[in-house]
């Protein structure tokens, strides 16, 4: 009997081996390269400019990032830098959990370019490496916006490049508004509502507004609960965190998200992610999305199907507490943390390359030479879009505004992000459930990692 | 009479081909048993490990935690959110996919002229790729549009958000499998075959025939497949991952959440890789168990 149950055991554990072992498995083995790698790159007093030796260094770049501009960027830093020769490859479909992975398994991109959220979920995860040596021996960086540079520290330390500012806001379909009759965009939450009533025709397939909830709910979310009056977290004096998920400005959020679902002004499939709305929007089946204003958000509805002549743009609405706000961020290039010292030398040279004043230039002289540019806040401070060409008024006009009410995302969502992206998906799927319940479960779910996160701050300043 | 020499020669031989004997199975066996070790076992024993570990991705696997992620995996009411919705997948596939393809099978083995036809038309579904069926699925679901709700509408229903509904999210994800009965119809339908014709004669012979001949001569014959095809399809069932993956990827709420795909959520969004190994690793003991009390009740029935 003894031999049959430890024979089901092992059979039971080869099904279930997959499944626990594929994430992690290469992570224990790799462990002692890695962990010596990381250290002596993390210790590292200075990075070495001198001894240029032969080194090939992997970047992950999006299939459809073949700008020209790019290629020739490459094409140059390979004549610039011909000890460091540039294996490109396609960055995987699940790129930003594969790189988790990479690192552990130690096979990690040298460079890599991430958003914001992203980024410091990898910060408070010890996955990125701390570039204030880097920083310290490039003049070049004094050109870089400070308070982007400043929004990628955590304690003390800088993790990232910032290369673009972001600033959220609405994309709407202005032929789809033509024919609803709605000729101004709205200017509080009643409006916002009323409008994506509209908007809504089932006889079309058509509904109001593309709302995610189910995917990184809580990034969409945090806006409408600063639109209320309040917030997710709360950052104390002596930099710890404490959580406000409870916040009455968050429950507000969150029956305003459930008055939108019960009046069906937004997405009948409540499956639908970031990326399946998007293409509704591009494809005209949807009227109004949140999302970065931006050339490149522009161009990837343009390339879902959308025309760029259909599209117009609103800032936020202002909520029940009077004023309006909406979220910024930056997207990023990152040192992993387990790159070895001639690697992250390398990458670092490559991000310094990639983000100097020329190649800024060549980027959008290429996209002014295709027509108006998208507004753009740039990270450089010695480049300004305008100087360049025509930039797109309508769009500089709203992400203006928008820059105007903006603010970075809730203090300490590297830490508690998930658990609030767990939330929203909880009170927008089940319509049943009590918001102030579900609220505390989460919040009460999410402080061992507030306990961590601020031992992790005390530390850092002891 | 042999010389010395000749009969240390045959001895010689003999050895060497008790040796050859022995050792060229194993020799035959290594690469299998290699591989099953390294990609397998191994992998199974890092989980283990790692569950005992807040994993630190710089410096893997990261602080020793003894059994502290058990504990708070106890208490997150996801994880047994997950395993009732486990165990509610576990029925319905069993109710819907695993009774389905005997009963075909029994009418197909009743059958002569259109035996082949039949064969490939159950078969045909389990061929296309799982992707594209269910995408053709969730056109299906699809609230506004889809096929299923203008039925319902038809019949005069209201209708209903099938995969944004957490009452019907499961059997949304789950129907679509009985939809012709796959591999499964063509084993019971060869096993049916298989059953020695005399046994079949005396059975007529002795007035057993129709439904009391499937009942009391077909399916004691091909219980010991159904019996595997049961265990086969509860550990299935217990490691769905897929398809609420591919479906809802756990929406509405984790509503259709299978303990795999929480496992695979823990590793993918969160990065605790401590949390989600120690899930999967009672996810394995679980299987184990209830494969185990599977097997003895067969046996005993047996006896």
């Amino acid at each position: 009997m003894c031999k049959r149950f430890l024979s089901i055991i092992l059979s039971a554990a080869l099904c279930t081996g997959l499944l626990s072992g594929c994430g992690g498995s290469g992570t224990a083995e790799s462990a002692g390269s890695t962990a010596a790698a990381q250290t002596s790159a993390a210790s590292a007093s200075a990075p070495a400019a001198e001894p240029e030796k032969d080194i090939t260094i992997t970047l992950w770049q999006q299939a459809a990032n073949t700008a020209e501009a790019t290629l020739a960027m490459q094409q140059s830093f390979q004549k610039d830098n011909p000890h460091i020769k540039l294996n490109i490859v396609e960055t995987p479909d699940n790129g930003t959990d594969a790189i988790i992975a990479a690192i552990a398994a130690g096979n990690a991109p040298a460079a890599i370019q991430m958003g914001y959220p992203t980024v410091m979920s990898y910060i408070y995860r010890n996955a990125c490496l701390p570039i204030d040596d880097f920083i310290a021996k490039t003049p070049d960086f004094s050109n870089f916006e400070k308070t982007q540079v400043e929004s990628f520290a955590v304690n003390g330390k800088h993790y990232a490049v910032p290369y673009d500012k972001y600033v959220m806001g609405f994309y709407y379909n202005k032929r789809l508004f033509e024919e609803a009759g709605v000729t101004s965009t709205p200017a509080t939450w009643d409006e916002f509502l009323e409008t994506a009533k509209k908007l809504t025709n089932p006889a079309k397939q058509q509904y109001g507004f593309g709302l995610d909830a189910i995917q990184w709910g809580c990034w969409h979310f945090e806006t409408w609960v600063w639109g209320a009056g309040g917030d997710l977290t709360k950052q104390n004096s002596d930099g710890t965190l404490t959580l406000t998920f409870t916040d009455p400005a968050a429950i507000k959020a969150a029956e305003f998200y459930r008055t939108l679902k019960k009046e069906k002004v937004i997405q009948s499939d409540g499956t639908k992610n970031l990326e399946a709305l998007t293409k509704d929007f591009a494809m005209g089946k949807s009227a109004i999305i949140y999302d970065s204003i931006n050339a490149g958000t522009l161009a990837k509805f343009v390339d879902a199907g959308a025309k760029a002549e259909e599209i117009g743009y609103f800032a936020f609405p202002k909520g029940p507490s009077g004023n309006a706000y909406t979220q910024a961020g930056a997207n990023a290039w990152v040192l992993p943390a387990t790159s070895d010292m001639d690697i992250a030398n390398a990458g670092w040279t490559y991000i310094m390359y990639a983000n100097s004043k020329n190649e800024l230039i060549n980027t959008l002289k290429e996209q002014a030479a295709k027509g108006p540019l998208g507004a753009a806040i740039l990270a450089r401070t010695d480049v300004k879009v305008s100087d360049i060409g025509e930039i797109d008024a309508e769009m500089q006009a709203v992400m203006d505004a928008s820059n105007l009410i903006s603010k970075p995302e809730f203090y300490g969502k590297g830490a508690v992000g998930s658990f609030a992206d767990d939330m929203v998906a909880k009170i927008f799927g089940d319509t049943n459930s009590d918001i102030t319940k579900v609220f505390q479960e989460y919040q009460d779910k999410a402080a061992k990692a507030v306990e961590e996160f601020n031992k992790s701050v005390k530390e850092s300043k002891n | 009479m042999k010389t010395s020499s000749s009969v240390i020669t045959t001895h010689r031989h003999l050895h060497i081909y008790r040796v050859k004997k022995a050792v060229i199975p194993w020799l035959f066996l290594l690469p299998g048993l290699l591989s099953t070790f390294v990609l397998r076992y191994y992998t199974i024993f890092q989980g283990l490990k790692l569950s005992f570990y807040q994993y630190d991705v710089a410096n893997p696997p990261g602080k020793f935690v003894g059994f502290e992620k058990f504990g708070e995996l106890f208490r997150n009411t996801d994880y047994w959110q997950a395993w009732r919705n486990t165990f509610v997948y576990l029925v319905l596939i069993v109710a819907l996919n695993f009774f389905i393809p005997i009963i075909q099978a029994l009418f197909l083995g009743e059958i002569i002229k259109l035996r082949g036809f039949f064969s490939t038309f159950y078969i045909l579904p389990a061929v296309i790729p799982l992707t594209i069926n269910i995408t053709l699925w969730k056109w299906i679901w699809e609230p506004e549009f889809g096929v299923a709700n203008y039925l319902v509408k038809f019949f005069g229903a209201d209708p209903i958000p099938w995969l944004s509904d957490a009452r019907w999210v499961k059997f949304c994800i789950i129907f679509p499998g009985i939809i012709g009965g796959g591999f499964s119809v063509l084993l019971y339908l060869a096993a049916i075959l298989g059953i020695s014709e005399d046994v079949k004669e005396a059975s007529m012979l002795d007035g057993c025939t129709g439904f009391r001949r499937m009942f009391y001569i077909i399916l004691p014959n091909i219980k010991f497949l159904i019996l595997i095809q049961f265990v086969l399809t509860t550990m299935t069932a217990l490691q769905l991952l897929d398809l609420p993956f591919q479906f809802t990827d756990g929406a509405p709420a984790g509503a259709s959440t299978s303990l795999p795909l929480f496992i695979y959520h823990y590793y993918t969004r969160n990065y605790d890789y401590g949390l989600g190994s120690a899930a999967a690793m009672t996810l394995m003991m679980i299987i184990a168990v209830i494969t185990f009390i599977q097997l003895k009740l067969n046996n005993q029935e047996s006896e």
